[in-house]
């Protein structure tokens, strides 16, 4: 990334925008400017993005992005899903299903206890517990056999 | 990106959440996945995510207690031959593993010894880094080491 080009940042979407800065060369860049960087993008982004324009997939993605960061380096199932993003996300209700549905078959995370929460049921055979692949396609399938669309 | 850049990146990351692995040094071995945390690695599994959550979402030995307790860890690795040692000291033909723990007591990290005396960590989601046996201690997100465990070393799969 070159310099100049941190102005065109401002026209990314918040879905889009933690990913794309780690995607973005950054190479004799020191610590401080990609840190004045990031504060750059996240202050435009909200400029661009109030809160109050958020649809409800806008802020599931945002709340997802927060919730992954939060817990990059967590192994306790049981704070990331105590952790306030995660929360909020399954206090949305069960509009979020089938976001969460297209995040289990994309990149698959520990979704589980919301879609338990969210729905009711688990689908998982006891045998899979831990299993990250397993227990998304358990809960794919369960939802294609609901009829849900993702 | 070029790959030297997203690795400078995934570093400060890490630098960022445990400020010794700078000063004490370490190397990532592993790329970031979900599919295995560090409870998992120190017993040689990486398809497999264990914590003794009390949904029972993710898997936990049946023998032992789901609870988040130190006991409950102890007991658990206790069926893999693990049992507590004094200290962190390489020994030939032994393997330890350190269970890391908050403020709280409550278990939050384990590390597994290597032949060599450095140690392997799975940083939760992220990546494995081999590193010193000060470079993950008293880090804002595991705490510190709380119990050392030693068994004759096994042949892990991966």
């Amino acid at each position: 990334m070159r310099l100049a080009e941190i102005s065109t940042w401002s026209t990314l979407t918040p879905k889009v925008y933690p990913h794309s800065l780690f995607d973005t060369e950054t190479e004799g860049f020191g610590d401080e400017a990609i840190a004045l960087a990031k504060r750059f993008v996240e202050a435009t982004t909200h400029y661009r993005f109030p809160i109050t324009r958020q649809t409800t997939f806008d802020k599931f993605q945002s709340l997802v992005s927060q919730w992954k960061e939060d817990t990059q380096f967590m192994s306790s199932t049981t704070s990331m899903i105590l952790n306030r993003a995660y929360q909020e996300i399954i206090g949305m209700g069960p509009s979020v299903i089938p976001f969460i549905l297209r995040e289990l078959a994309t990149r698959p995370d520990h979704w589980f206890p919301a879609l338990k929460a969210l729905t009711g049921v688990d689908p998982v055979p006891s045998s899979e517990r831990g299993k990250l692949r397993e227990m998304a396609n358990a809960w794919l399938e369960w939802a294609r056999a609901q009829g849900y669309n993702w | 990106m070029g790959a030297r850049s997203g690795l400078q990146l995934v570093s400060m990351s890490l630098e960022s959440a445990f400020p010794r692995l700078r000063v004490t040094g370490y190397a990532i071995t592993s790329p970031a996945t979900e599919e295995y945390n560090c409870i998992a690695w120190a017993a040689g599994v990486n398809d497999r995510w264990w914590w003794p959550d009390p949904s029972g979402t993710a898997y936990w030995p049946d023998h032992a207690p789901r609870e988040v307790t130190i006991d409950a860890f102890v007991t658990a690795f206790s069926a893999f031959g693990f049992e507590p040692c004094p200290n962190e000291v390489l020994e030939p033909g032994v393997e330890k593993i350190a269970i890391y723990v908050n403020a709280q007591g409550e278990p939050t990290h384990i590390a597994r010894q290597l032949s060599s005396g450095r140690w392997t960590s799975k940083l939760g989601k992220s990546e494995d880094v081999e590193h010193d046996f000060s470079g993950l201690d008293n880090s804002p997100f595991y705490g510190s080491v709380s119990r050392i465990l030693r068994r004759t070393t096994q042949t892990h799969g991966s």
